[in-house]
């Protein structure tokens, strides 16, 4: 898809304020109108929406994309495992399966702000991989813009940027569950 | 399919199972026989040979299958020949019998017309290497020329394929050393009518059966008869209810008899009669709730047991698939004239049967290739230095996570990577570019390519390429992998993993820092329980005697890295696992012994594909997730040399006691971050639900502070607070409140009950807690 919507119409809108003449204001504005009154071909497909599932962790807010979460599950009970890196919180029992479950907040560096109280875990999975990631509290499931949950932060770097998908207007973090799952970094073999 | 049919049909099925046994037994007895030469070592398997094949040929006669009698017939005076030693073992007598012994199995698979030449060409060869058996030998005394001549089995050359059809169940033939075929296998009577097959090759497409040890039956067959009692018993539960409704009926009618009558007599009569009554209805209920609780707390383990048993029976040893090994390396090492010794490690690890039966191609291919191009011939090992003798090895072992390796080595010429290369691009397979770029191990990958092979010349055996792609796909499908390790000169690995999906395991449950977990028996030499007394120190390490053997003791929670639950009370007595065996034994002491059971073994998620020290888990009656010990890793961790480190309640940090934190907080997350905060920061940890626990926790051990939630079940964090400071002894211990209340209120609140710090979750960091707790010890 293009991206009409990278417009700085904001820069030229408060450029206007500064004295600048309007011009550009409406040329942006122009080209928008002719952008929006294209038909969409068929690689646009209309508009590309994605479904994401919120949820909170602490006082943060995060989501990912439904279609590779397979399930909410209660925890009631962590078994923690001696050896793992620290964002491996342990392990549970999944009806009769074990699964491993990630704090994202330690994997990311968000560590340590707030304690959470509701105890779930979301359950992601592609076709070899499933783990699970701590959360709090579902707030639901809602489609959002593709482009919206593309959107990078620029001052991310390292992991965070790795696994960041975006930021959505509600400034929900969009996390790559794909990333997530098929990281070679995120799984575990430790030898001797 | 008429009765006559189904008869011969269950007969032959029986006959094949029968027969394939004998076959094998067969084939391992005769390479066995050539390893042990002459003499007195040599009579174990030629007893077996003479008494395998002396039931082949009688099993074979009744279902008249006579060119097998004749084989068997010639066989067994061979084997009686070389028992009284009028012929000597030697390889071509070997390769003779091993030769009959294939037309058996041909004759077993294909049908015995398509057999005939093969099977005449075989008995002439034996018969030329047999000859100077004397007479006094039987009536095959002479040796057979070929088989369709042997007069006493009647035998005559049948018409392709209507052997099976044509089969008569009309009297046999006079067949002195006839006898019935053995009594069918419990598991071929379970033979389904639908699986008779094409005519042209019923035997090949048999019932997919499983042998069981008959005492597994047994032992199943008894689980299964228990549950004629619980049958019994719950019948009796549903007439004690259905009599208990009949009377609340009754109870029904005479309080509406009671309701609509006006007499004050007859309703004071009515409740009288209704004390008495309710009374023994109580009572009842009470007895059936009991015998219903009691059923359900039987029936439980009854049927995990019969589960378990179930399961049981589908696992097999690999020794089932491997025994077939032996004789078909030793006829291909004799084809091309290279000397093999094989050998088998492992052979009682127990696999699921499906996996099993999906091992046998991949497992045929590469030991074929094994010998066909990994071994080189003779003249090339000495020029090489080698012994001329070739080694060929099959491992089998089970791995952590349930997983099993099985591992075919070679000492042979190894893969030419540079040739593979060369040969990849030449084939088409891929550009010069291409391989220049690949390191050698990726290079390597290259012979799993389809249609791909080094050798330049296809032979017969193996070398088209398509072997080694159908071992990865095979193994794949498993869920497994295949690896390969080679040296140029020195041998070849082919490594293969696999889940055993199945596999159970018995286990020590154990328990360390409040941390259960289960250790493999397999690895367990002994439960002790050692005096602190006995306990010496060697060499700056301590150690137990066990047997006149020093031991070294190593406490478990340091090589886990666990923090240590502080003994304040003296223990007198530790308790230690001994893992390991002969002198590398190493004894772990743990904080308890808790029980020894069996476990299924479970992995830890496709996440955790390795964890050190863990080979996977369990799960509990209870729900909860137990890990498994790898104990070959925990005693290369405890080798590795712990005793550095601090213990007896004292961090390796200056010397000072480890402080105590019990936290308080009743969800799980939040517990384990304070724990996992704190554990690093180096406090001693105990975690609780809500306040009840954390009193009782209290009772139990001494703690230095206090870290609760507010907002809990039972018992909030201002009354565990004001309890505290009620007790005599816990007054001054300092309280910290931890919580998502953040009125002034509360703080006020929290302040007024004795708390010595408020912290809200909203501002909680890593560094503000430590800060805190730290200022409050």
């Amino acid at each position: 898809m293009p991206e009409p919507e990278a417009e700085p119409l904001q820069e030229a809108v408060e450029s206007r304020g500064n004295g600048a003449d309007a011009d550009p204001v409406r040329e942006i504005l122009r080209r928008r109108a002719r952008e929006l009154a294209k038909t969409p071909d068929a690689e646009m497909g209309g508009a590309r929406l994605m479904e994401i599932l919120e949820f909170s962790l602490g006082p943060e807010r995060y989501a990912f994309e439904t279609s590779f979460v397979r399930e909410v599950f209660p925890l009631t009970e962590i078994t923690p495992l001696p050896g793992v890196p620290p964002y491996i919180l342990g392990v549970v029992n999944v009806r009769g399966r074990i699964l491993s479950v990630m704090d994202i907040r330690r994997l990311l560096d968000f560590a340590n702000v707030g304690l959470t109280n509701l105890n779930k875990a979301i359950i992601l999975h592609n076709g070899d991989m499933e783990l699970a990631v701590l959360a709090d509290e579902v707030a639901g499931v809602y489609a959002i813009d593709g482009d919206e949950g593309q959107r990078a932060l620029a001052t991310l770097s390292g992991r965070r940027e790795e696994y960041l998908k975006g930021v959505t207007q509600d400034r929900v973090v969009v996390l790559d569950a794909e990333k997530l799952l098929a990281s070679e970094d995120l799984l575990v073999r430790s030898g001797l | 399919m008429t009765e006559d049919e189904e008869f011969l049909r269950d007969l032959l099925e029986t006959f094949r199972q029968d027969a394939e046994e004998h076959i094998r037994a067969l084939s391992t007895a005769l390479v066995e026989l050539e390893a042990a030469g002459e003499g007195y070592a040599a009579q174990a398997p030629l007893e077996t040979l003479f008494r395998e094949a002396h039931s082949l040929k009688g099993a074979a006669a009744a279902v008249e299958y006579a060119l097998m009698v004749s084989i068997c017939q010639n066989v067994e005076s061979v084997f009686s020949a070389l028992k009284h030693g009028e012929l000597q073992v030697t390889s071509p007598v070997v390769d003779a019998l091993s030769e009959c012994v294939d037309c058996l199995q041909g004759c077993l698979v294909a049908g015995e017309a398509p057999m005939e030449a093969r099977a005449s060409a075989a008995l002439e060869r034996l018969s030329a290497v047999g000859e100077p058996a004397p007479a006094g030998l039987g009536p095959q005394q002479t040796p057979p020329v070929a088989a369709p001549k042997m007069p006493p089995n009647g035998w005559q050359p049948a018409a392709p394929h209507a052997d099976e059809h044509a089969l008569p169940i009309e009297p046999q033939r006079a067949q002195p050393e006839s006898r019935p075929a053995p009594a069918a296998t419990p598991a071929a009577q379970g033979a389904p009518a639908e699986q008779q097959a094409a005519p042209s090759a019923p035997m090949a497409t048999a019932t997919d059966t499983v042998r069981v040890a008959t005492n597994k039956l047994e032992s199943l067959m008894l689980q299964a008869e228990e549950f004629i009692s619980v049958k019994l018993s719950s019948g009796q539960q549903a007439t004690a209810l259905r009599d208990l409704s009949a009377r609340l009926d009754m109870w029904k009618r005479e309080w509406y008899q009671a309701r609509i009558s006006d007499d004050r007599d007859k309703i004071e009569e009515f409740l009288e009669w209704n004390s008495t009554f309710m009374e023994g209805v109580i009572a009842d209920i009470r007895t059936l709730s009991k015998s219903t609780d009691d059923e359900r707390r039987t029936i439980g383990p009854m049927v995990d047991d019969l589960l378990e048993g179930m399961k049981r029976v589908l696992m097999l040893p690999m020794s089932s698939l491997l025994s077939t090994f032996p004789k078909m390396i030793r006829d291909l090492a004799r084809s091309k004239d290279k000397q093999v010794e094989f050998s088998i490690v492992g052979a009682d690890v127990e696999i699921d049967k499906r996996v099993i039966e999906n091992l046998k191609d991949p497992l045929t291919h590469l030991l074929r290739n094994s010998v066909d191009h990994g071994i080189e011939t003779p003249e090339i090992r000495m020029s090489r230095g080698k012994s001329l003798r070739g080694l060929i090895r099959v491992a089998v072992s089970q791995l952590e996570n349930n997983k099993i390796e099985i591992c075919v080595s070679d000492d042979g010429g190894g893969i030419d990577v540079q040739r593979l290369r060369d040969t990849a691009v030449r084939e088409g397979y891929r550009t010069q570019i291409q391989v220049d770029d690949t390191d050698d191990s990726e290079a390597l990958r290259l012979v799993f390519a389809s249609g791909l092979s080094t050798t330049q010349v296809v032979s017969q055996v193996s070398g088209r390429g398509l072997g080694l792609a159908i071992v990865e796909e095979k193994v794949e499908n498993l869920g497994g992998s295949v690896a390969i390790e080679t040296e140029l000169g020195k041998g070849t690995t082919f490594r293969i993993t696999i889940p055993a999906t199945l596999a159970t395991a018995r286990g020590v449950v154990a328990q360390v820092s409040d941390w259960p977990f289960v250790m493999p028996v397999v690895g367990v030499d002994r439960v002790v329980r050692v005096h602190k007394s006995n306990v010496r120190l060697v060499e700056n390490r301590e150690t137990i005697q066990l047997e006149g053997q020093t031991l070294p003791l190593v406490y478990l929670h340091e090589v886990l890295d666990l923090p240590l639950k502080p003994q304040r009370g003296v223990a007198e007595y530790i308790q230690a696992v001994v893992a390991g065996s002969g002198e590398e034994r190493v004894a772990f002491a743990v904080d308890r012994i808790i029980d020894e059971q069996e476990v299924l073994v479970k992995t830890l998620g496709p996440q955790l594909a390795r964890v050190r020290n863990i080979a996977g888990g369990t799960i509990m009656g209870s729900g909860k997730v137990v890990p498994i010990i790898n104990i070959s890793d925990l005693l290369q961790s405890a080798r590795g040399g712990v005793s550095s480190r601090g213990r007896d309640g004292f961090s390796s940090n200056g010397g000072a006691p480890r402080k105590a934190v019990l936290v308080v907080e009743d969800s799980i997350t939040s517990r384990m971050l304070l724990k996992n905060v704190l554990e690093a920061a180096g406090f001693y940890v105990r975690p609780t639900v809500d306040g009840v626990d954390a009193l009782s926790a209290l009772n139990e051990e001494d703690f230095d502070l206090v870290i609760s939630d507010i907002e809990m079940p039972r018992m909030d964090g201002f009354e565990l607070t004001s309890k505290i400071r009620g007790d005599a002894r816990l007054s001054r211990l300092p309280v910290m409140l931890v919580t998502g209340m953040e009125s002034q209120e509360h703080k006020e609140r929290g302040v007024d009950v004795g708390a010595n710090a408020y912290l809200t979750k909203s501002s909680f960091t890593q560094g503000t807690l430590l800060e805190t707790a730290r200022s409050l010890l």
